[in-house]
Protein backbone atom coordinates (compact mmCIF):
# COMPACT_ATOMS: atom_id res chain seq x y z
CA UNK A 1 0.00 0.00 0.00
CA UNK A 2 1.42 3.37 -0.92
CA UNK A 3 1.48 6.40 1.34
CA UNK A 4 -1.52 8.05 -0.26
CA UNK A 5 -3.78 5.06 0.24
CA UNK A 6 -2.67 4.69 3.80
CA UNK A 7 -3.81 8.27 4.50
CA UNK A 8 -7.13 7.67 2.88
CA UNK A 9 -7.55 4.53 4.94
CA UNK A 10 -6.81 6.31 8.21
CA UNK A 11 -9.14 9.13 7.32
CA UNK A 12 -11.94 6.73 6.52
CA UNK A 13 -11.39 4.94 9.79
CA UNK A 14 -11.55 8.17 11.78
CA UNK A 15 -14.70 9.22 9.95
CA UNK A 16 -16.26 5.85 10.62
CA UNK A 17 -15.47 6.03 14.32
CA UNK A 18 -16.81 9.57 14.58
CA UNK A 19 -20.05 8.71 12.86
CA UNK A 20 -20.47 5.59 14.96
CA UNK A 21 -20.05 7.61 18.14
CA UNK A 22 -22.34 10.34 16.95
CA UNK A 23 -25.11 8.04 15.84
CA UNK A 24 -26.18 7.00 19.33
CA UNK A 25 -25.20 7.32 22.96
CA UNK A 26 -23.52 4.01 23.74
CA UNK A 27 -23.79 2.11 26.99
CA UNK A 28 -20.75 3.79 28.50
CA UNK A 29 -22.18 7.26 27.85
CA UNK A 30 -25.47 6.25 29.37
CA UNK A 31 -23.73 4.76 32.38
CA UNK A 32 -21.78 8.00 32.93
CA UNK A 33 -24.96 10.03 32.58
CA UNK A 34 -26.72 7.72 35.03
CA UNK A 35 -23.97 8.12 37.63
CA UNK A 36 -23.51 11.88 37.12
CA UNK A 37 -27.09 13.03 36.62
CA UNK A 38 -29.05 10.69 38.84
CA UNK A 39 -27.98 11.65 42.33
CA UNK A 40 -30.89 9.82 43.86
CA UNK A 41 -33.60 7.55 42.62
CA UNK A 42 -35.85 4.62 43.20
CA UNK A 43 -37.18 1.72 41.16
CA UNK A 44 -39.06 -1.52 41.55
CA UNK A 45 -36.99 -4.57 40.82
CA UNK A 46 -37.66 -8.16 39.90
CA UNK A 47 -34.79 -10.55 40.42
CA UNK A 48 -34.42 -14.02 38.92
CA UNK A 49 -31.62 -16.34 39.93
CA UNK A 50 -30.61 -18.83 37.25
CA UNK A 51 -29.11 -22.15 38.19
CA UNK A 52 -25.60 -22.75 36.92
CA UNK A 53 -26.33 -26.33 35.91
CA UNK A 54 -29.68 -26.17 34.19
CA UNK A 55 -29.76 -22.49 33.31
CA UNK A 56 -33.38 -22.63 34.43
CA UNK A 57 -35.00 -19.94 36.46
CA UNK A 58 -34.73 -20.68 40.14
CA UNK A 59 -36.09 -18.31 42.71
CA UNK A 60 -37.75 -15.05 41.76
CA UNK A 61 -37.95 -12.16 44.16
CA UNK A 62 -39.05 -8.57 43.95
CA UNK A 63 -39.01 -5.35 45.87
CA UNK A 64 -37.93 -1.73 45.95
CA UNK A 65 -34.48 -0.21 45.38
CA UNK A 66 -33.75 3.31 46.60
CA UNK A 67 -30.44 5.14 46.51
CA UNK A 68 -28.81 8.46 47.20
CA UNK A 69 -25.24 9.05 46.08
CA UNK A 70 -22.71 8.62 47.39
CA UNK A 71 -23.15 5.16 48.75
CA UNK A 72 -26.48 5.23 50.53
CA UNK A 73 -29.07 2.69 49.47
CA UNK A 74 -31.99 0.60 50.57
CA UNK A 75 -32.65 -2.71 48.82
CA UNK A 76 -35.88 -4.09 50.16
CA UNK A 77 -37.19 -7.51 49.23
CA UNK A 78 -40.94 -7.75 49.60
CA UNK A 79 -41.53 -11.14 47.93
CA UNK A 80 -41.32 -14.06 48.47
CA UNK A 81 -40.21 -13.02 51.95
CA UNK A 82 -39.34 -9.66 53.46
CA UNK A 83 -35.69 -8.77 53.86
CA UNK A 84 -34.17 -5.34 54.22
CA UNK A 85 -30.65 -4.40 53.16
CA UNK A 86 -29.53 -0.87 53.98
CA UNK A 87 -26.22 0.83 53.24
CA UNK A 88 -25.95 4.02 55.28
CA UNK A 89 -22.61 5.10 53.86
CA UNK A 90 -20.44 3.22 56.35
CA UNK A 91 -22.32 0.11 57.38
CA UNK A 92 -24.23 -2.54 55.52
CA UNK A 93 -27.25 -3.72 57.50
CA UNK A 94 -29.18 -6.87 56.67
CA UNK A 95 -32.42 -7.54 58.51
CA UNK A 96 -34.27 -10.80 58.07
CA UNK A 97 -37.48 -10.94 60.13
CA UNK A 98 -37.78 -14.73 59.77
CA UNK A 99 -34.30 -15.27 61.17
CA UNK A 100 -34.80 -12.43 63.69
CA UNK A 101 -31.21 -11.37 63.21
CA UNK A 102 -29.62 -8.12 62.14
CA UNK A 103 -26.26 -8.52 60.45
CA UNK A 104 -23.86 -5.57 60.29
CA UNK A 105 -20.85 -5.35 58.03
CA UNK A 106 -18.45 -2.68 56.98
CA UNK A 107 -19.71 -1.43 53.65
CA UNK A 108 -16.23 -1.25 52.16
CA UNK A 109 -15.80 -4.99 52.68
CA UNK A 110 -18.99 -5.93 50.97
CA UNK A 111 -19.24 -3.50 48.09
CA UNK A 112 -18.74 -6.01 45.37
CA UNK A 113 -21.30 -8.38 46.73
CA UNK A 114 -24.25 -6.09 46.39
CA UNK A 115 -25.71 -4.75 43.16
CA UNK A 116 -27.14 -1.92 45.25
CA UNK A 117 -23.73 -0.80 46.47
CA UNK A 118 -22.34 -0.92 42.94
CA UNK A 119 -25.18 1.23 41.64
CA UNK A 120 -25.32 3.72 44.50
CA UNK A 121 -21.63 4.54 44.52
CA UNK A 122 -20.14 7.68 43.05
CA UNK A 123 -17.32 5.93 41.27
CA UNK A 124 -17.62 2.36 42.52
CA UNK A 125 -18.03 1.06 39.00
CA UNK A 126 -15.10 2.93 37.47
CA UNK A 127 -12.91 2.16 40.47
CA UNK A 128 -13.63 -1.51 40.87
CA UNK A 129 -14.40 -2.61 37.30
CA UNK A 130 -12.96 -2.41 33.81
CA UNK A 131 -15.77 -1.04 31.66
CA UNK A 132 -16.45 -1.54 27.99
CA UNK A 133 -19.27 -1.20 25.48
CA UNK A 134 -21.21 -4.42 25.03
CA UNK A 135 -23.47 -3.61 22.12
CA UNK A 136 -27.23 -3.44 21.73
CA UNK A 137 -29.83 -6.05 22.48
CA UNK A 138 -33.46 -6.06 23.63
CA UNK A 139 -33.59 -2.37 22.75
CA UNK A 140 -30.96 -1.58 25.38
CA UNK A 141 -27.40 -0.31 25.29
CA UNK A 142 -25.15 -2.59 27.30
CA UNK A 143 -21.99 -2.10 29.30
CA UNK A 144 -19.77 -4.97 30.32
CA UNK A 145 -18.08 -4.51 33.70
CA UNK A 146 -15.29 -6.87 34.67
CA UNK A 147 -14.07 -6.68 38.28
CA UNK A 148 -10.44 -5.74 38.74
CA UNK A 149 -10.06 -8.16 41.66
CA UNK A 150 -11.53 -11.57 42.37
CA UNK A 151 -12.87 -10.41 45.74
CA UNK A 152 -16.07 -9.08 44.28
CA UNK A 153 -17.45 -12.57 43.88
CA UNK A 154 -18.47 -11.78 40.31
CA UNK A 155 -16.83 -12.80 37.09
CA UNK A 156 -18.64 -10.11 35.10
CA UNK A 157 -21.57 -7.76 35.37
CA UNK A 158 -23.66 -6.43 32.49
CA UNK A 159 -25.71 -3.25 32.73
CA UNK A 160 -28.46 -2.48 30.21
CA UNK A 161 -29.66 1.09 29.72
CA UNK A 162 -32.76 2.31 27.95
CA UNK A 163 -33.14 5.92 26.80
CA UNK A 164 -33.50 7.30 30.28
CA UNK A 165 -32.05 5.01 32.89
CA UNK A 166 -30.83 1.64 34.01
CA UNK A 167 -33.25 -1.07 32.93
CA UNK A 168 -31.41 -4.34 33.54
CA UNK A 169 -28.49 -5.80 35.38
CA UNK A 170 -26.94 -9.25 34.92
CA UNK A 171 -24.49 -10.51 37.50
CA UNK A 172 -22.47 -13.61 36.68
CA UNK A 173 -20.74 -15.05 39.71
CA UNK A 174 -17.55 -17.11 39.77
CA UNK A 175 -19.56 -20.34 39.86
CA UNK A 176 -21.58 -19.92 36.68
CA UNK A 177 -24.64 -18.73 38.55
CA UNK A 178 -26.50 -15.76 37.03
CA UNK A 179 -28.66 -13.13 38.71
CA UNK A 180 -30.97 -11.16 36.42
CA UNK A 181 -32.46 -7.94 37.71
CA UNK A 182 -35.10 -5.90 35.87
CA UNK A 183 -35.84 -2.40 37.05
CA UNK A 184 -39.15 -0.67 36.39
CA UNK A 185 -40.96 2.50 37.38
CA UNK A 186 -37.71 4.39 37.75
CA UNK A 187 -38.07 7.76 39.51
CA UNK A 188 -35.32 10.36 39.70
CA UNK A 189 -34.89 12.41 42.88
CA UNK A 190 -37.98 11.07 44.63
CA UNK A 191 -39.02 12.23 48.06
CA UNK A 192 -37.54 9.83 50.60
CA UNK A 193 -38.81 9.25 54.12
CA UNK A 194 -36.20 10.66 56.56
CA UNK A 195 -35.12 7.24 57.82
CA UNK A 196 -34.84 5.58 54.40
CA UNK A 197 -31.07 5.20 54.61
CA UNK A 198 -30.82 4.70 58.35
CA UNK A 199 -31.36 1.36 59.91
CA UNK A 200 -32.84 1.08 63.37
CA UNK A 201 -32.96 -2.51 64.59
CA UNK A 202 -36.53 -3.51 65.37
CA UNK A 203 -37.42 -4.56 68.90
CA UNK A 204 -36.65 -8.20 69.57
CA UNK A 205 -33.96 -8.43 66.88
CA UNK A 206 -30.54 -9.77 67.74
CA UNK A 207 -27.83 -7.31 66.82
CA UNK A 208 -24.26 -8.33 67.32
CA UNK A 209 -21.40 -6.35 65.92
CA UNK B 1 -18.23 -11.40 48.68
CA UNK B 2 -15.69 -13.31 50.64
CA UNK B 3 -17.08 -15.92 52.94
CA UNK B 4 -16.65 -14.69 56.49
CA UNK B 5 -15.28 -17.03 59.09
CA UNK B 6 -18.71 -17.13 60.69
CA UNK B 7 -20.41 -18.19 57.47
CA UNK B 8 -17.72 -20.75 56.78
CA UNK B 9 -18.16 -22.21 60.22
CA UNK B 10 -21.85 -22.62 59.56
CA UNK B 11 -21.33 -24.12 56.15
CA UNK B 12 -18.76 -26.60 57.27
CA UNK B 13 -20.86 -27.48 60.26
CA UNK B 14 -23.96 -28.03 58.18
CA UNK B 15 -22.25 -29.87 55.40
CA UNK B 16 -20.26 -32.10 57.62
CA UNK B 17 -23.37 -32.99 59.54
CA UNK B 18 -25.68 -33.59 56.64
CA UNK B 19 -22.98 -35.17 54.57
CA UNK B 20 -22.33 -37.78 57.17
CA UNK B 21 -25.79 -39.15 56.44
CA UNK B 22 -25.72 -41.70 53.70
CA UNK B 23 -28.05 -44.39 52.40
CA UNK B 24 -25.59 -47.05 53.53
CA UNK B 25 -26.53 -46.32 57.13
CA UNK B 26 -30.09 -45.03 57.18
CA UNK B 27 -31.86 -44.64 60.50
CA UNK B 28 -34.42 -47.39 60.97
CA UNK B 29 -37.47 -45.17 60.54
CA UNK B 30 -36.31 -44.05 57.13
CA UNK B 31 -36.45 -47.62 55.96
CA UNK B 32 -39.53 -48.87 57.72
CA UNK B 33 -41.54 -45.71 58.30
CA UNK B 34 -42.81 -43.69 55.39
CA UNK B 35 -40.56 -45.49 52.96
CA UNK B 36 -36.87 -45.27 52.36
CA UNK B 37 -35.51 -41.78 51.84
CA UNK B 38 -33.30 -41.59 48.79
CA UNK B 39 -32.34 -38.04 49.41
CA UNK B 40 -33.52 -34.64 50.41
CA UNK B 41 -33.22 -31.06 49.34
CA UNK B 42 -33.83 -27.90 51.20
CA UNK B 43 -33.35 -24.26 50.46
CA UNK B 44 -33.40 -21.64 53.12
CA UNK B 45 -31.63 -18.88 54.93
CA UNK B 46 -29.15 -19.00 57.74
CA UNK B 47 -27.75 -16.54 60.21
CA UNK B 48 -24.59 -17.17 62.17
CA UNK B 49 -23.37 -15.60 65.38
CA UNK B 50 -19.87 -16.03 66.69
CA UNK B 51 -17.69 -13.78 68.85
CA UNK B 52 -15.81 -12.99 65.63
CA UNK B 53 -18.94 -11.59 64.05
CA UNK B 54 -22.28 -12.30 62.46
CA UNK B 55 -23.19 -13.17 58.95
CA UNK B 56 -26.16 -14.26 56.95
CA UNK B 57 -26.83 -15.92 53.64
CA UNK B 58 -28.85 -18.45 51.73
CA UNK B 59 -28.26 -22.15 51.57
CA UNK B 60 -29.30 -24.68 48.94
CA UNK B 61 -28.79 -28.24 50.02
CA UNK B 62 -29.09 -31.35 47.91
CA UNK B 63 -28.38 -34.92 49.02
CA UNK B 64 -28.97 -37.69 46.56
CA UNK B 65 -27.68 -41.18 47.19
CA UNK B 66 -24.18 -40.69 48.48
CA UNK B 67 -23.69 -37.40 46.64
CA UNK B 68 -24.07 -34.11 48.43
CA UNK B 69 -24.02 -30.71 46.84
CA UNK B 70 -24.35 -27.46 48.77
CA UNK B 71 -24.42 -23.87 47.57
CA UNK B 72 -23.90 -21.11 50.07
CA UNK B 73 -25.10 -17.78 48.70
CA UNK B 74 -25.01 -14.16 49.75
CA UNK B 75 -28.38 -12.57 50.60
CA UNK B 76 -28.45 -11.27 47.01
CA UNK B 77 -27.92 -14.76 45.66
CA UNK B 78 -24.31 -14.71 44.47
CA UNK B 79 -22.40 -17.86 45.29
CA UNK B 80 -20.05 -17.57 48.26
CA UNK B 81 -19.00 -21.20 48.55
CA UNK B 82 -19.79 -24.52 46.95
CA UNK B 83 -19.36 -27.96 48.37
CA UNK B 84 -19.34 -31.39 46.81
CA UNK B 85 -19.05 -34.63 48.63
CA UNK B 86 -18.78 -38.27 47.64
CA UNK B 87 -18.05 -41.16 50.01
CA UNK B 88 -14.34 -40.82 49.27
CA UNK B 89 -13.86 -37.09 49.10
CA UNK B 90 -15.05 -33.65 50.23
CA UNK B 91 -14.25 -30.58 48.18
CA UNK B 92 -14.97 -26.99 49.21
CA UNK B 93 -14.50 -24.12 46.78
CA UNK B 94 -14.80 -20.48 47.86
CA UNK B 95 -15.60 -17.51 45.64
CA UNK B 96 -12.09 -16.12 46.09
CA UNK B 97 -10.80 -19.42 44.64
CA UNK B 98 -9.54 -20.85 47.92
CA UNK B 99 -10.04 -24.61 47.84
CA UNK B 100 -10.07 -27.26 50.51
CA UNK B 101 -10.12 -31.02 50.10
CA UNK B 102 -10.31 -33.74 52.69
CA UNK B 103 -11.20 -37.43 52.81
CA UNK B 104 -14.21 -36.68 55.01
CA UNK B 105 -16.22 -33.84 56.46
CA UNK B 106 -14.77 -34.10 59.93
CA UNK B 107 -11.25 -33.53 58.65
CA UNK B 108 -12.50 -30.67 56.53
CA UNK B 109 -13.72 -28.82 59.61
CA UNK B 110 -10.24 -29.19 61.07
CA UNK B 111 -8.49 -27.72 58.06
CA UNK B 112 -10.99 -24.91 57.40
CA UNK B 113 -11.84 -23.87 60.93
CA UNK B 114 -8.85 -25.10 62.85
CA UNK B 115 -10.97 -27.17 65.20
CA UNK B 116 -13.28 -30.13 64.88
CA UNK B 117 -16.99 -29.97 65.61
CA UNK B 118 -19.08 -33.00 66.53
CA UNK B 119 -21.55 -33.09 63.70
CA UNK B 120 -23.04 -36.50 63.27
CA UNK B 121 -26.43 -35.54 64.66
CA UNK B 122 -27.31 -32.83 62.23
CA UNK B 123 -29.18 -34.89 59.61
CA UNK B 124 -31.57 -35.95 62.37
CA UNK B 125 -31.74 -32.60 64.16
CA UNK B 126 -32.63 -30.71 61.02
CA UNK B 127 -35.57 -33.08 60.63
CA UNK B 128 -36.61 -32.72 64.25
CA UNK B 129 -35.20 -35.94 65.69
CA UNK B 130 -32.44 -37.03 68.02
CA UNK B 131 -29.66 -39.04 66.45
CA UNK B 132 -30.10 -42.70 67.37
CA UNK B 133 -27.77 -44.71 69.58
CA UNK B 134 -27.11 -42.00 72.14
CA UNK B 135 -28.75 -42.51 75.54
CA UNK B 136 -27.77 -39.03 76.70
CA UNK B 137 -29.90 -37.17 74.14
CA UNK B 138 -32.75 -35.19 75.68
CA UNK B 139 -35.78 -34.31 73.59
CA UNK B 140 -38.14 -31.83 75.21
CA UNK B 141 -41.58 -31.79 73.58
CA UNK B 142 -43.55 -28.57 73.24
CA UNK B 143 -47.27 -28.04 73.69
CA UNK B 144 -47.96 -28.82 70.04
CA UNK B 145 -46.41 -32.27 70.42
CA UNK B 146 -43.40 -31.43 68.28
CA UNK B 147 -39.97 -31.18 69.87
CA UNK B 148 -39.28 -27.78 71.38
CA UNK B 149 -35.69 -28.40 72.38
CA UNK B 150 -33.13 -31.08 71.79
CA UNK B 151 -29.86 -31.46 73.67
CA UNK B 152 -27.29 -33.76 72.16
CA UNK B 153 -23.51 -33.92 71.68
CA UNK B 154 -22.99 -30.53 73.31
CA UNK B 155 -25.52 -28.82 71.06
CA UNK B 156 -28.79 -27.18 72.04
CA UNK B 157 -31.29 -27.27 69.20
CA UNK B 158 -34.39 -25.07 69.54
CA UNK B 159 -37.33 -25.49 67.21
CA UNK B 160 -39.68 -22.73 66.09
CA UNK B 161 -42.17 -23.42 63.31
CA UNK B 162 -43.07 -26.71 61.62
CA UNK B 163 -44.61 -27.61 58.28
CA UNK B 164 -46.14 -30.74 56.84
CA UNK B 165 -44.16 -31.94 53.82
CA UNK B 166 -45.26 -35.08 52.00
CA UNK B 167 -46.75 -36.70 55.09
CA UNK B 168 -43.84 -35.78 57.33
CA UNK B 169 -43.82 -32.80 59.69
CA UNK B 170 -40.51 -30.99 59.34
CA UNK B 171 -38.98 -27.97 61.03
CA UNK B 172 -38.94 -24.71 59.14
CA UNK B 173 -37.27 -22.64 61.85
CA UNK B 174 -34.57 -23.90 64.16
CA UNK B 175 -31.46 -22.69 65.93
CA UNK B 176 -28.38 -24.69 66.81
CA UNK B 177 -26.17 -23.51 69.61
CA UNK B 178 -22.88 -24.80 70.94
CA UNK B 179 -20.71 -22.68 73.19
CA UNK B 180 -20.42 -19.30 71.47
CA UNK B 181 -21.57 -20.45 68.03
CA UNK B 182 -25.22 -20.05 67.12
CA UNK B 183 -26.70 -20.93 63.74
CA UNK B 184 -30.27 -20.04 62.89
CA UNK B 185 -31.94 -21.75 59.99
CA UNK B 186 -35.14 -20.80 58.24
CA UNK B 187 -36.06 -23.39 55.66
CA UNK B 188 -38.15 -22.03 52.80
CA UNK B 189 -38.51 -25.27 50.89
CA UNK B 190 -38.20 -28.96 51.75
CA UNK B 191 -38.16 -31.72 49.16
CA UNK B 192 -37.99 -35.38 50.13
CA UNK B 193 -37.14 -38.08 47.64
CA UNK B 194 -38.69 -41.40 48.50
CA UNK B 195 -38.43 -44.93 47.19
CA UNK B 196 -35.45 -47.15 46.61
CA UNK B 197 -33.01 -46.99 43.72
Amino acid sequence: MNLKWRHVGAGALVALLLSAQGAFAGGLDRLRAFVQDTKSGEAQFTQTNLSAKSGQAGSTSSGLFQFSRPGRFRWEYLKPYPQTIVGDGQTLWIWDPDLKQVTRKKLSNSLGSTPAAILAGDNALEKGFSLQEDGQSDGLEWVLAIPKTRDSGFERVRLGFDGTSLARMELHDNFGHTILIRFSGFKMAPHFAPDTFHFTPPPGADVIQ
Amino acid sequence: MKASQALLAALVFLLAGCASWSPTSPPADQVTGHGALRGFRFSGRLAVQQPEGTDTGKIEWSSHGTQVHVDLLSPFGSTVAQLDQTPQHVHLLLSDQREYSAPDAEQLTESVLGYALPLDGLPWWVRGRAAPGDGTARLIPGQDGHPEQLVQAGWLVRYGAWRSVGGEVLPVALSLQRESLTIRLHIDQWTLERGSE
